[in-house]
């Protein structure tokens, strides 16, 4: 029953976005694929979220002095977006250039943080990289304030290069050493981080032209008296960070790769692919909105051998739930618990268990996190009250007077967001349907049964292996 | 410390109140106060809900002698989600808005639950987003009723009177409401919140005046989200996201700006007591104390009887509290 | 299962928001502890004497008369690490993963599950009472299983009726089954239900099989103590236990509040011992207790700040009770930055646990060689 383009359409919505409710993907579906790619990507012309509202309620939450408030108000954000792939990006880079507030302990920073990263999520990357290497929450995470002209501290020089941009393997110790020589006197304003008695101030960032090496440096082949934004813009252009941005990319959008710290050793899983994208990117004078053009336009995205490529995180299958069950779309009482949702699923966020971010894929599975995926998604789609269920219900009521137990799993499946699962699993969903007899609904109570029906298999989808794959 | 106004107005920082604190001598989220009889002062902590214990109302004076704590989080009698406006009656009793639940609920001068009414709703009488309380000269309770956009007067029980406004920008229109405070002639001025301007009703709700537009300029505002009036007929204003207060005249004519005084409080003395690294850290930045002193989304104004202006200090968990010297 | 009752088992509790130790272990004969604390402290003639310098809170009687007047509870004084960090979530961090240079990844008592059950063979060697999982407990490839109800535990919890659930639990398992083709992480999420079902199997019969005299308080950490009793009974090879209390975070009004916490820990420790012992299952249970990091010296006029330089307590039937390593002074000139030093390192604590207790080599597991306690 699904059209080509719907369920194409829900391909490109649960990567470029949150996923999105069948009705949302009709809309787009008609607007069409190349439309809807390229107004993700002008997220810019979307009016934002009402930023105003949200503070109004979630008080003290933007900027916030402790952190589940930051992170409901995130999650906030996330979930009542407009602008869902320059929310997506922001998430993206979150999970690479990571700063986490165990170190920080300072929740506003982080916050900052984050709002610069979602300003050039999808702008060029070396300004990305300025912006970031003057982040408050990156100098205090990285340990550039500790990094002196007469001693460097090489933390943020060495992350720069291996996590960052180039990855292991494609410059030297000396190469390190040098980037750290030219970011030092890149620190913060002396600032006030104890909560009492009135709440932390900002850290600012402060360039020290007396504690910066000036020297001449030799720097992956070329010499200069290279301060920070030089050492960016070498970075920006070399092929191996074309070929390491192109991957993460490649990792987050198209389908999962090995972890990071296999890239050295392990080939890409579609090398062609990747080379594309490096490309895209050399060729666009670095610039991450035409890389993802490229990508979610091209053959190897839209292809069917990667859909459900990627385990969901923790926050996309949280968001993506609620804006598929529509609860939770303004500011309610409640999101400090899904904050607490993913954390329970393995991701805590705006603190990432260490520099390298979260080990995804794969790793996101556990035991402890596997009951909380499936009873966190499984609880809501089950809540017949949501007004994301009552739809689905109401649009499976319509299909037709009497519906096989083969066509309510397939209308389900569809309209849980035209999901595609292996026909073991197909089978079992129609075994236990046609289990419980017949779907008749003429009198109120068989319509109630009908509906605590959908239910219970909306539950059983959300259950299954398939359902954790975006 | 002496800010000369534009006019012929002498107005000084006094005293700071509070500092951070989840419970006890603290604030933490500030969003209202209330002035009651002999002193007493009455504060909304917001908290977070991460941090629900934090969720309750102070109770102190302006000697910051704490007299203890009410109302928690939670939808039973005496309990609140989302407080965020407070007026005591005439007969001492607590009225505290809960903008979640759409009600208003009642405690006695020291904090005994004493019932709850109101009900989410659009219709005549119904709640929606309660965000601003204010007694009248007759006792009856006028309510910002946020989502609704209107102003309602209720009786202390909860009985509807009469009501006016209704959404949009022109005069008398009104977007999202939120602080209402009554003047000695019994005008009502009420911070239209999302039109960024204080908006002057006669006590039956006729439009008379609106001051301030869109902005960070002198006289501009920018989410206004509280208004007290005092005995001469002076305004101030919370200008919420400019992080100042904004003082007018009662023809609506700008005389000045306050963007913040603070020192130490005796609650922030008593803490830094017994954490030395702390003052050391403080002593090591260069403009602590001028930091220390700006308004962080300062979010409602009372004025008491002695014209000392006192301004909640939002998000530095504190009260700043200004003096009319002449 | 391939283990006895008789192992060695660990209960951990972590007392979560940084207990207060100076009026928990109190020197109550030193003046500079009543300067310091006009407020918050607690007067002489109330509190209960150990010694001719310290004693317990009032509230810790219980423990006093039924494990440290019995030589079963071991108090270790001063335990923390060099340059403590003053954040809950850092500090925190540091308890679980031992590493106070670098952010660590792995938590120790994870590490030492793998090491008492290299192969995985147990889904339950270690069971965590709570929602999600302390990193404490947190190595990539170790199952420890997450509970926060015994009797609800598992997939589906929220389809009502026993026969729905069921049918819906045999739709689950059926989905969970591998199949050829299907890929490495298919199967390996076919692998994960198959365990999560018979963990929850395994699990559902503790409370089946359980009776007991003891009744337990309804406070959340009596009530964690008594499923970890239910499992530890029902012997289903569980070698470690942890749980959590909070909140020690006490800020204000600690003079109630902190007798609150330990009016609920207290009896409740004392409650899962005789638990224990009723069913002549206690010798082999040590119980740790620890929290992040004690608080300042000065009260702050009605609570206690941040601090460092907090302690432990380790009890059971095997301990050889009595006082370790040194408590801080409170004298100005030895206080760092207003907090009592820290004069032990903890990761001796788990060293000592680990090699003594456990039987494990303890150097991989807390990244070092610490010194050990005799009080195993």
């Amino acid at each position: 029953m699904a059209s080509n383009d719907i369920q194409l359409m829900a391909h490109l919505m649960r990567r470029a976005g949150f996923g999105a409710p069948f009705e949302e993907l009709e809309a787009r579906a008609a607007k069409g694929y190349e439309a809807t790619v390229e107004e993700l990507l002008r997220a810019e012309e979307k009016p934002d979220w009402e930023e105003d509202v949200a503070r109004r309620h979630m008080i003290g939450g933007h900027l916030g002095n402790a952190m589940p408030e930051i992170q409901g108000f995130w999650m906030q954000r996330m979930i009542a977006t407009t602008r869902p792939l320059q929310e997506k990006m922001t998430l993206f880079w979150h999970t690479i250039l990571c700063s986490g507030d165990s170190k920080l302990d300072h929740p506003e920073t982080m916050d900052t943080h984050i709002d610069m990263v979602r300003e050039n999520a999808l702008g060029r990357y070396p300004d990305l990289l300025v912006a970031l290497s003057r982040d408050p929450a990156m100098i205090i995470y990285l340990d550039n304030r500790y990094s002196h002209k007469d001693s460097i501290n090489e933390n943020y020089g060495r992350e720069l290069l291996e996590l960052f941009s180039m990855g292991v393997g494609n410059y030297t110790e000396d190469d390190v050493k040098m980037a750290a020589r030219a970011f030092t006197g890149w620190t913060l304003a002396p600032a006030m981080n104890s909560f009492i008695p009135y709440q932390r101030h900002a850290f600012k960032f402060q360039y020290d032209p007396e504690d910066h090496d000036d020297g001449e440096k030799v720097f992956l082949g070329q010499r200069g008296r290279f301060n920070g934004d030089d050492i960016i813009n070498i970075i920006a252009r070399q092929p191996a960070t074309a070929r390491f941005i192109a991957r993460h990319l490649y990792d987050f959008f198209v389908a999962d790769e090995v972890q990071v710290p296999a890239w050295q050793t392990t080939p890409p899983r579609d090398p062609a692919a990747v080379n594309v994208l490096a490309d895209a990117y050399l060729q666009s004078d670095y610039d991450i909105r035409s890389v993802l053009r490229v990508l979610f336009n091209s053959d190897f995205f839209k292809d069917e051998s990667v859909w459900y490529a990627r385990v969901k995180s923790p926050v996309e299958v949280v968001v993506g739930t609620m804006r598929l069950v529509g609860d939770h779309l303004t500011p309610a009482p409640g999101i400090e618990s899904l904050v607490g949702a993913a954390g329970g699923m393995g991701q805590i966020l705006l603190n990432p268990p260490s520099v390298e971010g979260w080990h995804g894929g794969k790793e996101w599975i556990n035991s402890g996190a596997l009951v909380n995926r499936v009873n966190f998604v499984a609880n809501r789609v089950g809540d017949l009250s949501l007004p994301g269920v009552q739809r689905i219900v109401e649009r499976l009521g319509d299909i037709t007077e009497s519906i096989s137990p083969s066509d309510f799993v397939d209308g389900c499946l569809e309209l849980m967001g035209s999901i595609r699962v292996e026909e073991d699993t197909r089978l079992a969903l129609i075994a236990h349907v046609e289990r419980g007899g017949p779907l008749v609904r003429d009198t109120e109570e068989e319509r109630a049964s009908f509906a605590r029906k959908v239910g219970e298999l909306l539950q059983l989808i959300a259950s299954s292996r398939e359902y954790q794959f975006a | 410390m002496t800010t000369q106004a534009k006019v012929t107005r002498d107005f000084r920082y006094d005293v700071t109140l509070g500092r951070t604190n989840l419970s006890g001598i603290g604030f933490r989220n500030p969003v209202d106060l209330a002035l009651g009889k002999n002193g007493n002062i009455y504060v909304i902590n917001r908290a977070n809900e991460a941090q629900p214990f934090g969720t309750r109302i102070s109770w102190l004076d302006i000697n910051q002698d704490f007299h203890g704590e009410f109302g928690q989080r939670g939808n039973e009698d005496g309990q609140f989600i989302w407080p965020l406006s407070i007026a005591v009656a005439p007969d001492d009793r607590v009225f505290v808005a809960d903008e979640w639940l759409s009600r208003i609920v009642i405690f006695s001068q020291e904090g005994q639950p004493q019932g709850t009414w109101g009900t989410k709703g659009s219709s005549d009488g119904e709640l929606d987003g309660p965000s601003g309380l204010v007694f009248d000269s007759k006792g009856n309770l006028l309510v910002s009723d946020g989502n609704n956009h209107r102003i309602q007067r209720f009786t202390p029980e909860g009985v509807l009177i009469s009501g006016f406004g209704t959404f949009g920008a022109g005069e008398g229109q009104l977007n999202q409401p939120w602080g209402i405070t009554v003047d000695v002639h019994g005008a009502i001025f009420v911070a239209d919140w999302r039109n960024d301007r204080i908006q002057k009703f006669t006590p039956e709700g006729q439009f008379l005046l609106q001051i301030g537009t869109s902005g960070s300029g002198e006289g501009q505002l920018n989410r206004p989200t509280g208004v007290a009036v005092d005995r001469d007929g002076d305004i101030y204003v919370t200008d919420w996201l400019n992080d100042r207060v904004q003082v007018f005249d009662a023809q609506g004519n700008f005389v000045t700006t306050w963007t913040g005084d603070a020192n130490l409080s005796k609650w922030a003395e008593l803490q830094l007591a017994g954490s030395p690294d702390v003052v050391e850290q403080r002593d090591t930045v260069p403009d602590m104390l001028e930091m220390e002193k700006r308004f962080r989304e300062p979010i409602a104004v009372e004025v008491d009887e002695e014209n000392r202006i006192m301004i909640v200090d939002c998000r530095r968990d504190r009260i700043q509290v200004y003096k009319k010297v002449s | 299962m391939t283990t006895s009752t008789k192992d060695p088992v660990l209960v951990v509790i972590q007392l979560s928001g940084a207990n207060d130790y100076m009026n928990t272990v109190i020197p109550y004969t030193d003046p500079l502890y009543y300067d310091f604390r006009p407020v918050v402290s607690i007067p002489q003639n109330e509190v209960v004497p150990i010694d001719g310098q310290l004693a317990f809170h009032p509230s810790l009687s219980p423990l006093k008369d039924k494990f440290w007047d019995t030589g079963k509870m071991a108090l270790i004084h001063g335990a923390g690490y060099p340059n403590p960090n003053r954040s809950h979530f850092r500090s925190m961090d540091i308890w679980h993963t031992c590493e106070p240079e670098i952010m660590g990844i792995e938590g120790w008592l994870g590490r030492a599950i793998r090491d008492l059950d290299p192969t995985a063979e147990n889904v339950l060697t270690g069971v965590n009472l709570g929602q999600s999982l302390p990193r404490a407990l947190a190595v990539p490839g170790v199952p420890v299983a997450s509970v926060a109800n015994l009797e609800q535990y598992g997939v589906l919890t929220g389809i009502e009726g026993d026969k729905e659930r069921n049918q819906a639990l045999d739709v689950f398992a059926r989905m969970y089954t591998p199949a050829v083709g299907s890929g490495i992480v298919m199967d390996y999420l076919a692998q994960t239900g198959q365990d999560i079902l018979k963990g929850a199997d395994i699990l559902k019969v503790a409370p089946a099989k359980y009776s007991s005299t003891v009744e337990y308080a309804e406070n959340s950490i009596a009530q964690a103590l008594k499923g970890i009793a239910q499992v530890h009974l029902a012997d289903l090879g569980t070698r470690v236990f942890y749980c959590s209390h909070a909140l020690y975070d006490t800020h204000a009004t600690q003079v109630v509040d902190h007798k609150k916490l330990w009016d609920d820990l207290a009896p409740a420790v004392c409650d899962f011992y005789d638990d224990l012992r009723e069913h002549d299952a206690s010798d082999n249970v040590v119980m740790l207790l620890f929290t992040e990091f004690g608080r300042r010296v000065r009260d702050n006029g009605s609570g206690t700040d941040h601090g460092s330089g907090g302690g432990s307590f380790v009890i059971g039937d095997p301990i050889k009770g009595g006082m370790y390593s040194e408590y801080p002074s409170l004298k100005p000139e030895d206080q760092l930055d207003g907090d009592l030093r820290f004069s032990y390192d903890f990761r001796g604590i788990y060293s000592t646990i680990l090699e003594r207790w456990l039987g494990l080599d303890a150097k991989p597991v807390v990244g070092g060689s610490f010194e050990q306690l005799d009080f195993i």
